[in-house]
């Protein structure tokens, strides 16, 4: 196994930046996310979750799809110029297996999103494991933990000056490699990890969704859906902050006979994300759109791919103002169910 | 199927020839072909699947291919003014570029049919469907038993694609058009049946046996014929529909076309009675 010390990280950043674009944890404002850096100088590890997650690196809030010229006479439609490699540093365990999950929607069906695969493809993550989850942490419900490898193609582990550094995939193991001069052999060193591996979290403890899934398919018309339904504002906070959450709206711009189309992230929060031509609203109310959202998750996902659609970051549960969140669901429904 | 380029960007379409199908203008039948014969040939599609029409600067809706893949070319599609993009394209004429991917969406299972005589309910608008699978099985008759058409509109006037209706289905060989209009206005010619579809569907009352019915029309129009059809002893395979949701991306990935694990998008459209009971009831 490698080391690498704190202070090597900067130097490695920038080093890593004469190729690629890099995304890293760092503070704005009070606030830690994952942006992209240019000073490699403020990355940070004063975080328990960035207020984004790695999803943003692959999937943004807002693209352009294409450009148009001459809408009407002698069309022309052309598609973005290519992405340049990045790497998303200081990322969470659970943010990068819900990387996973994203593959899925993105990667596994019938169609691929182009965008979505070759940000995949020129892209790297490397992980940070978590050394203090907090009360919002429920990585270990789905089988996580601070000390997880999946989705990543590096994994950190704190101790006192130095991480220890576990390659997880080919591409991470061939970053090492190439930046051989910034680590440094020390031999086995499992206990570590394990130490991490074996971490539980609090409210993971009491949210155990086990088969849940198959639980929830006679419970439609379940009251407790009305009764968080109530509630719920609207404001698509927990669909915005979710590592997990996909869905996206597309949208013209036009300037005169050109323009672009553009893709923005949407919430099946909001009243006309399902709202038809001719006024129909096959969800008109919170109610049954409370109740997709967490059918969705704990549900629908599970049955399409075998796997429950959240990962246990926490952010709709510390995020939501009013505290309709998914660990409370499972709890709620595993103990009436 | 064709996942090896970008979905998300539409190839560039002329409109060649638009006709009216309505009197009042609401629903109009566009003729279109690809810019490049290359993308044609690429754009493979079976009756049922539809495609994402693009007005630039405007947005993108999804509609069914109406003409039938035994009569290539141009495509077809008819379309309703509704918002948007379906106004924008009423405004267009002869010449204008428009944006077309797909085809998109599962098609009506065509093959599984053969040997069976069919019978095909719409209205309105619904017609547009099941008129590229009716000219389907019409193409290919020696596979199909007898086919009858129950077609209803508002008034005379709304009825769609009435050269077929009138002039070209009735004269064909075991092929049979039963007309309805909801209501008929004083001095308006009309002597065909007057009534909704579901009730003029009972009074002429097909039968099961070795059948298929196939029902696309407004929502409440199918429910009450899906009632009828129940009625007449037709079982939950043999009855099928198309479903409708609101759509973006028409590949699976903007998440907003499901019911319960299925996306309308890719999933269906097309679903028998039986795949729909066993849906959560929220479309
Ligand atoms: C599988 C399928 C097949 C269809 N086939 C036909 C057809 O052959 N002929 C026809 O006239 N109409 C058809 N429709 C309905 C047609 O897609 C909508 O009427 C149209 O998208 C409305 O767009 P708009 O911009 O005019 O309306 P707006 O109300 O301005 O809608 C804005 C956007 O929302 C989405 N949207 C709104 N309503 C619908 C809807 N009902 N279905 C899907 N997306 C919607 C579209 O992306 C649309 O651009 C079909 C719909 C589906 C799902
Ligand atoms: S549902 Fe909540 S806890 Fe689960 S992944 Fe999304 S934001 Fe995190
Ligand atoms: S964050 Fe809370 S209040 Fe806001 S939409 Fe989500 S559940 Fe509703
Ligand atoms: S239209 Fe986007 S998922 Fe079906």
């Amino acid at each position: 196994m490698n080391k690498l010390l704190r202070s090597n990280v900067s130097c490695l950043l920038k080093k890593l930046s004469e190729h690629t674009e890099i995304y890293a944890s760092t503070e704005e404002d009070g606030v830690c996310i994952l942006a992209k850096l240019d000073n490699y100088e403020e990355w940070t590890m004063n975080y328990v979750r960035t207020a984004n997650s790695v999803k943003d690196v692959f999937f943004p809030q807002n693209e352009e799809i294409m450009k148009y010229k001459d809408a009407s006479s002698d069309l022309k439609i052309e598609a973005p110029k290519p992405f340049k490699e990045r790497i998303a540093f200081g990322v969470r365990p659970c943010d990068a297996a819900a990387m996973l999950l994203l593959d899925d929607v993105f990667l596994k069906g019938e169609f691929y999103d182009s965008y979505y695969k070759e940000r995949r493809e020129k892209g790297t993550i490397i992980t940070i494991a978590c050394e203090k989850p907090d009360q919002h942490c429920f990585c270990t419900s789905f089988d996580l933990s601070p000390g997880a490898t999946e989705g990543s193609d590096i994994v950190l582990y704190p101790t006192e000056d130095f991480f220890l550094v576990v390659e997880v995939t080919e591409k991470g193991k061939k970053l090492i490699k190439d930046n051989a001069e910034l680590f440094e052999d020390i031999g086995a060193k499992p206990e570590i990890v394990d130490s991490y591996k074996n971490m539980r979290t609090v409210l993971g403890d009491v949210c155990i969704p086990n088969d849940l899934n198959e639980k929830l398919k006679g419970e439609f018309d379940n009251s407790y859906w009305k009764k968080i339904a109530r509630r719920c504002l609207g404001c698509g906070n927990c669909t915005f902050v979710c590592p997990t959450c996909h869905c996206f709206a597309v949208c013209d711009v036009a300037r005169g006979c050109d323009g672009k189309r553009a893709r923005t992230w949407d919430s099946c929060k909001f009243q006309d994300f399902f709202l038809m031509a001719g006024d129909h609203n096959p969800r008109p109310t919170q109610i049954e759109r409370t109740r997709q959202r967490f059918m969705h998750k704990l549900n629908y996902f599970k049955e399409k791919y075998d796997k429950y659609q959240c990962i246990g970051c926490g952010r709709c549960v510390e995020k939501c103002p009013v505290g309709v969140h998914i660990a409370d669901v499972i709890t709620h429904m595993k103990e009436e169910l | 199927m064709c996942s090896s380029h970008n979905q998300l960007v539409p190839k560039v379409a002329t409109i060649k020839k638009i006709t009216e199908e309505t009197s009042s203008g609401d629903v109009k039948t566009f003729y279109v072909e690809f810019d490049k014969p290359e993308e044609r040939a690429e754009f493979k599609n079976m009756p049922g699947q539809c495609a994402m029409i693009s007005v630039l600067g405007v947005g993108e809706s999804m509609i069914s291919i109406t003409s039938s893949p035994t009569r290539p070319d141009p495509l077809e599609f008819s379309i309703k003014k509704m918002g948007k993009v379906t106004s924008k394209l009423h405004d267009m004429s002869v010449g204008s570029k428009i944006g077309i991917r797909g085809p998109y969406g599962n098609n009506f299972p065509v093959d599984e049919w053969r040997g069976k005589d069919l019978v095909f309910i719409g209205g309105g608008i619904g017609l547009a469907p099941l008129r590229s699978v009716i000219n389907y099985c019409i193409d290919k008759k020696e596979n199909y038993g007898s086919i009858s058409i129950i077609y209803g509109s508002r008034s005379p006037a709304d009825l769609c694609f009435k050269e077929e209706l009138f002039d070209n289905w009735p004269n064909l060989e075991g092929v049979e058009v039963h007309l309805t209009v909801d209501k008929v206005e004083e001095g308006e010619r009309w002597d065909k049946s007057v009534g909704f579809v579901p009730q003029y569907l009972e009074q002429i009352s097909p039968s099961p046996n070795n059948s298929i019915a196939i029902t696309c029309g407004p929502p409440i129009m199918i429910k009450y014929v899906l009632e009828s059809l129940e009625k007449m002893k037709f079982e939950d395979e043999q009855i099928i529909t198309t479903l409708e949701l609101k759509m973006q991306c028409g590949v699976g990935y903007c998440g907003r076309c499901n019911i319960g694990d299925k996306y309308v998008c890719i999933d269906g459209p097309v679903f028998s009675y039986k795949q729909i009971k066993e849906m959560p009831q929220e479309f």
